[in-house]
């Protein structure tokens, strides 16, 4: 029996707006196991943003349950890295990587050089002392999820972290990343469009489907032959979503881009 | 620090001519035996020094300026929660927003007849006018700060544990800061401006009663006197808001935090973010409706 992370059961949510509810996701079901790396792919507005927001304690289900690590959510376990790098515009970026550890709840993970050595990990050292305002889209991401990173949270969820980055940049993060979860033993859960992304990262990909949301199937691709050769785990993954793709009776609700991704995509490494 | 020089010396040449003109219209435009002919700033400037020294006039602004701080406190003590309120809770918003904007738009010196009914004579009516004029600028700016906290920020502390406390202060006060102060500067200017004609109303002290007084004793020289320590200190008062509350983090490295509502910024830009150049200066001394938060030179300087 592997020791679950994350799990929630027959998760109900909806939201309002005016008079409609609309439902973003009914009867999902998800496990995260400890210790591993959950991709999770699904088409623009499916609700993946909405689920980590409830993961991570800051929404909650209408119906069903969450625990963490087993038990019902407490102590701050759970950390979040937005879509949107949403760094606070008075301050630095190591301002803002500084600021979780300002509060009192992750006091354990304050060290004289915790947040130089993120900024330096991150590649953000020469932007330290620069202004959100001043940054590009990548570095904003970048210190985004250096904020996160120094919290010292065992579970991370990480929302798209990678998407506004060249090719080479996101490879080597990627890489910094995996690093971090073996040195560090953590649990993350990474939204991504990306399927070679979800590939590379991903212990398991979970394929979340469209409104309203449930998740469909999970792939255990290590399984498939682990993280160097992923062609064959690629094409299930890839055949799956194109079939549920074609099998969509409204595909106009589906946006084009996440077509585009599916054909762009190089398969697995 | 050369174009700060440059700056200041810029504003010498301008009151230097402003005060040649002044000369040169009692000169030659006003007949020498008139009673204008003796408010010529060579009289008043003689007087003005001669007053310093004699130490009347400088116990007069001190009375002036312990009212426009009263005033102010009240002011912000008022203002601040009120602003709070409005801009958190949306019904009081929707109630409250029409009275402020009515109330806001009463030149101070209309609730004179009610002062005086309220407090008599004294200190307190002025503290009053002054108060009620500058109260609205710093609750519709507090106001403005708190309903443009950007939502995400307050998640952003959430989910990084912060307690309620904690988000408030690493948070929500950072965030609203900046309008806040902008309020806060535009009511120090309209203090000034109520009180003045306050201090015309049965108090024997103050600036304001001082002109009256010299009107009365025929000392046109000391009135002028008196006239060129209000526009002195006035301009010190908001060089000095400035200086307190312009909010020199926020303008650094030449961008504002908040476009559109920024202070003017220096011309500074780009990493490292330490040009600290703020030329929020000139003067908000507007008689009193012009809460929207602005700020800069008093004229808009050309690009
Ligand atoms: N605060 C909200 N109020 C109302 N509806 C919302 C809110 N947040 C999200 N939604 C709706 O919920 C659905 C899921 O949104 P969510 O952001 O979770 O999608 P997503 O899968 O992250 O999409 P993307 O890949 O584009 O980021 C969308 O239809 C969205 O319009
Ligand atoms: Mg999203």
């Amino acid at each position: 029996m592997v020791a679950l992370a994350l799990r929630v059961t027959d998760g109900q949510r909806a939201y309002h707006r005016g008079a409609t509810r609309q439902p973003v996701f009914t009867d999902l079901n998800l496990e995260v196991r400890t210790g591993e790396v959950l991709a999770l792919l699904g088409p623009s507005g499916c609700g993946k943003s909405t689920l980590l927001r409830i993961l991570a304690g800051l929404e909650s289900l209408d119906h069903g349950r969450l625990e963490v690590f087993g038990a019902r959510p407490s102590a701050p376990k759970v950390g979040i890295a937005f879509q949107q790098p949403s760094l606070l515009p008075w301050l630095t970026v190591a301002q803002n990587v500084a600021l979780g550890l300002r509060f009192a709840a992750n006091r354990a993970a304050r060290t004289p050089d915790a947040v130089s050595r993120v900024l330096d990990e991150l590649r953000l050292e020469s932007v330290a002392d620069a202004y959100p305002a001043e940054l590009s889209g990548g570095q904003a991401q970048r210190a985004n999820v250096a904020r996160l990173v120094v919290t010292g949270r065992p579970i991370l969820l990480l929302d798209e972290p990678f998407a506004a980055l060249d090719p080479g940049t996101r490879e080597a993060l990627q890489d910094w990343l995996l690093d971090l979860q073996r040195a560090r033993g953590l649990t993350l859960v990474v939204v991504t469009h990306d399927l070679s992304e979800a590939l590379h990262l991903g212990d398991r990909v979970a394929v979340m489907s469209g409104i309203p949301g449930t998740i469909r199937r999970v792939w255990d691709v290590r399984s498939h032959g682990g993280r160097t050769d992923r062609s064959e785990a690629g094409e299930a993954v890839r055949r799956h979503i194109l079939s549920q793709y074609d099998a969509d009776p409204r595909p106009a609700d589906r946006p084009t881009t996440w077509a585009d991704t599916l054909s762009d995509s190089p398969q697995g490494r | 620090m050369r174009a700060g020089a440059r700056r200041v010396g810029a504003a010498f040449v301008g009151l230097g001519v402003a005060l040649l003109i002044w000369w040169a219209a009692i000169r030659f435009l006003v007949p020498p035996t008139g009673i204008l002919a003796r408010f010529a700033p060579d009289d008043a400037i003689a007087t003005l020094v001669r007053l310093l020294g004699e130490g009347d006039l400088v116990a007069h602004a001190v009375a002036s300026l312990r009212r426009i701080a009263a005033g102010l406190l009240v002011a912000a003590a008022v203002g601040i929660p009120l602003g709070l309120t409005l801009g958190s809770i949306r019904l009081v918003a929707r109630t409250g927003g029409p009275v402020l904007g009515l109330l806001r738009m009463i030149s101070p010196l209309s609730w004179t007849p009610i002062a005086i009914i309220l407090f008599g004579v004294g200190d307190s009516p002025v503290v009053f006018l002054v108060a009620m004029g500058a109260t609205w600028p710093i609750a519709v700016n507090t106001a403005a700060g708190v309903a443009h906290l950007d939502p995400t920020w307050l998640r952003v502390a959430r989910s990084l544990g912060a307690t309620r406390r904690e988000a408030l202060r690493l948070v929500v006060w950072p965030g609203i800061r900046p309008d806040l102060l902008t309020g806060l500067r535009i009511a120090t200017g309209i203090a000034w401006v109520v009180l003045v004609p306050a201090e015309m109303l049965g108090v024997d002290s103050g600036l304001g009663y001082f002109i009256l007084d010299s009107r009365d004793r025929f000392a046109y020289d000391e009135l002028v006197a008196a006239i060129l320590v209000i526009g002195s200190l006035g301009l010190a008062i908001d060089g000095l808001a400035c200086f307190l509350f312009g909010n020199r983090r926020r303008t650094v490295g030449g961008r504002s935090w908040f476009r559109g509502r920024s202070l003017q910024v220096g011309s500074g830009r780009g990493l490292p973010a330490r040009t600290g150049q703020v030329t929020a200066g000139g003067g908000l001394t507007g008689p009193g409706v012009a809460t929207t938060p602005s700020g800069g030179p008093a004229v808009p300087e050309p690009r």
